[in-house]
């Protein structure tokens, strides 16, 4: 006896029900009315100078996420720009960097300043390169410390170019060679004034900046991007105080300015009111982040034939080899975007979340989907208003 | 037109800033306990004294804080003021008795005490009549509203007052103002000290919103909170506001989005409208058209980004609509077919 899934011709349910953010299948799908924009736009920023930022404003579950996901795994990549993607990132800028290098990591990120320096080490010094990075960790941990290894690390990236700055080369330098005894770092490491600290005061940028660079040289990319979500989402779990709040806009601000000098990509995905409220509090600063309303995606709600590509997709990603089966929507019937609202097809969250309830309860039903089966697993996915008061 | 003289002679004479605090008498109490004081007056022809009075509210509990507690000396002190500064009562031989001479008055006398905070139209008509009479009160704050015009009826102020923006100002050395300016002008108020504030903010502009419903208020980040006058009850209908709506939407295409604040702006102040209007038509449409109408909902901790308390906090949220499900909707969604029930709504 088939399986009910066997019996829709599906290896798996290919919709989820949460329909949150974007699904584990390697390859993602955008509508051409976003993808082409989106496109246009990072084409348009790529050539120009000066910032380049680009905020995606979306409703909940109209597609943020997905998108961020799709510049992710997709669009950053063919453009050889390495993408760093931040959920619901805390309030101060000291959070999204501490969070960028807890991704990176010590040890890669002093491999990659090592590897670097590699080629720009002279003297008696080039013997430690020579046995290569591994090698130098094993050594350091043995107890075999080499303090004069230091001024040769700091030459090295100052001529490897990823600072003209002597200071910064030295503390990189001490990552490299301070790995060995602590394994891990944060960002916390850059902020004056705490133990150990690395950093001088209110020389935070130029750090990142080094930062930066050293992971576009190390992994022989273009830029660095920044994929922020839920940016919105700093001020949900407590009332901020003022300062807090202000943090908010000037982390923005920052992050800016840094995409202006630096091979640095910010892309911000925002609730509308989110979108409203800082151009309500910063108009100046919005006009900036948005090239003035020129990088702004307002995500559109899905046309019919966007849903139906989706499903289509969506299923032929589920289907057994070979299935022969009487049309490419099947289970669902062909004009099933006529027979959900165009609240659901519209929106990308209902959508999915509806598919997925239409495949999981479809064990007796009759195939294809009839008209009265969509409509009741929408109203009990979505049931109206007044159903729901009473 | 706001004729500059008059305007700076008006200005000039505002007491708020000069002549010390004997007019600003002005505190939250209710006019529903006020109503019910009234009439517990109006018992006693030849007049009561004060601490009699006292005794008798207490008694009869006609008027309990917004806690639900018996009132202090001090509140119904605010509440007897208020009433005799409104002309409601009058002194005579060291007693309170009604001022029946008062068209408003004797409307008063003629409506029924409801319980708790209730009024009855009339009832708040007759106690908006009496405030907007009052020089304290006009001077104070409504007269902002009403550029060139030294008297004016309820129904004028509510057909042609102007909206006001009130903002906080930090100044110097720790020091703060609020600033009251009317929209589209320079004239305006500072209150700088706590009184002022009091009497100004949490008196006046609490009775015009909340008590008397004159005005509603609504919050925009980066401006500060808009004031506008609000038509009576019986001139404003949900079905034309949801026809209104409605004609906003394009001929063609599939979807408009709307933001609430800006529904709030155009149809709201504009129109003169209570939000509570706007949000019952945005109720009305997605209780009735739910498969074409998608409510936003924003994080409620975004939305009162600015707060620092939990009553301003408060206060920025009334600016949203606040969904069954207790989301807080910054937009709405509307499918553009709807547009073709816009003319038989309006009508």
């Amino acid at each position: 006896m088939s399986s009910p899934l066997e019996r829709l011709g599906l290896h798996f349910n290919p919709f989820e029900p949460s329909a949150s953010g974007a699904p584990v299948t390697p390859e993602l799908w955008l509508p051409n009315s976003w993808g082409g924009k989106l496109r246009e736009m990072l084409d348009m920023l790529g050539t120009g100078r000066g910032v380049k930022a680009v905020a995606i404003a979306g409703e909940y579950g109209g597609g943020k996420t997905y998108i961020l996901q799709w510049l992710f795994r997709h669009e950053f990549p063919s453009r050889r720009i390495k993408p760093f993607y931040f959920d619901n990132p805390g309030i101060q800028f000291y959070d999204l960097a501490n969070s960028l290098l807890r991704q990176i990591g010590r040890k890669d990120f002093a491999k990659f300043l090592w590897e670097l320096s590699d080629f720009h080490v002279g003297g008696f010094q080039r013997s430690l390169f020579v046995k290569g990075f591994e090698e130098y960790l094993q050594g350091q941990r043995a107890g075999r410390a080499r303090p004069e290894v230091l001024p040769a690390l700091q030459a090295a990236i100052l001529r490897a170019g990823v600072t003209k700055d002597d200071e910064i080369a030295h503390r990189l330098a001490r990552i490299i060679a301070e790995t060995p005894v602590k394994p891990f770092f944060e960002y916390r490491d850059f902020i004056a004034g705490g133990r150990n600290t690395l950093v001088a005061e209110r020389e935070e940028a130029p750090y990142f900046s080094a930062i930066l660079k050293t992971l576009q040289l190390g992994a022989g990319i273009k830029a660095v991007a920044f994929l922020i979500d839920e940016f919105e989402e700093v001020a949900l779990q407590k009332r901020l105080t003022r300062r807090e709040a202000h943090d908010y806009l000037a982390t923005l601000k920052r992050l800016i300015n840094l995409t202006t000098n630096q091979e640095l990509w910010l892309v911000v995905g925002m609730t509308p009111a989110a979108v409203e409220i800082t151009r309500q509090l910063e108009p100046a600063l919005w006009e900036r982040f948005t090239g003035e309303g020129r990088y702004s995606l307002q995500i559109p709600p899905l046309t019919a034939l966007d849903a139906i590509e989706i499903v289509r997709r969506r299923l032929e990603a589920a289907r057994p080899e070979g299935s022969d089966l009487p049309s490419r929507l099947y289970p669902f019937p062909e004009g099933f975007e006529s027979v959900l609202s165009p609240a659901v097809i519209s929106s990308p969250r209902r959508l999915i979340k509806v598919c997925f309830y239409a495949i999981s309860e479809a064990d007796s039903t009759t195939l294809p989907f009839s008209k009265d089966y969509l409509i009741s697993i929408e109203s009990k996915a979505y049931p109206a208003p007044e159903q729901e008061e009473q | 037109m706001d004729d500059p003289s008059v305007e700076k002679e008006r200005l000039a004479r505002l007491p708020i800033s000069g002549d010390g605090p004997s007019s600003l008498w002005m505190r939250p109490v209710s006019f529903a306990g006020l109503l019910r004081i009234l009439h517990l007056v109006a018992k006693y022809p030849r007049g009561i004294s004060a601490s009699e009075l006292n005794l008798e509210i207490r008694k009869l509990a006609m008027y309990l804080t917004r806690r639900g507690s018996s009132p202090a000396p001090t509140t119904l002190y605010h509440c007897r003021n208020t009433l005799v500064r409104l002309e409601v009562l009058r002194r005579s031989a060291g007693k309170l008795i009604v001022n029946s001479g008062s068209n408003f008055v004797r409307t008063l006398l003629g409506q029924p005490s409801l319980g708790g905070t209730d009024l009855t139209e009339a009832s708040r008509e007759a106690f908006a009549g009496l405030v907007l009479q009052n020089l304290d009160c006009k001077v104070n704050f409504f007269d902002l509203f009403m550029p060139s015009r030294s008297t004016y009826s309820v129904e004028e102020f509510r057909v042609s007052g102007q909206a006001v923006v009130w903002r906080r100002e930090q100044l110097l050395e720790g020091l703060s103002q609020v600033v009251l300016q009317r929209r589209e002008s320079t004239s305006s108020l500072q209150l700088n000290t706590a009184t002022e504030i009091k009497c100004v903010l949490y008196g006046l502009r609490y009775w015009a919103r909340d008590e008397l419903r004159l005005i509603d208020e609504y919050f925009l980040e980066g401006q500060g909170s808009i004031m506008y006058p609000v038509l009576s009850p019986g001139d404003t209908s949900v079905p034309q506001t949801v026809g209104a709506i409605l004609s906003l939407l394009p001929v063609g295409g599939e979807w408009t989005t709307f933001s609430v604040h800006d529904l709030a702006a155009s149809l709201c102040e504009h129109r003169r409208l209570p939000l509570a209007v706007l949000f019952t038509a945005i109720r009305w449409l997605h209780q009735n058209h739910s498969d074409r109408i998608v409510l936003i909902p924003t994080s409620r901790g975004f939305a009162t980004l600015t707060a620092r308390s939990r009553q301003r906090e408060e206060f920025a949220l009334r600016g949203y609509y606040h969904d069954t499900k207790g989301r807080y909707i910054s937009h709405v969604r509307v499918h553009n077919s709807l547009r073709c029930l816009s003319n038989v709504l309006t009508t």
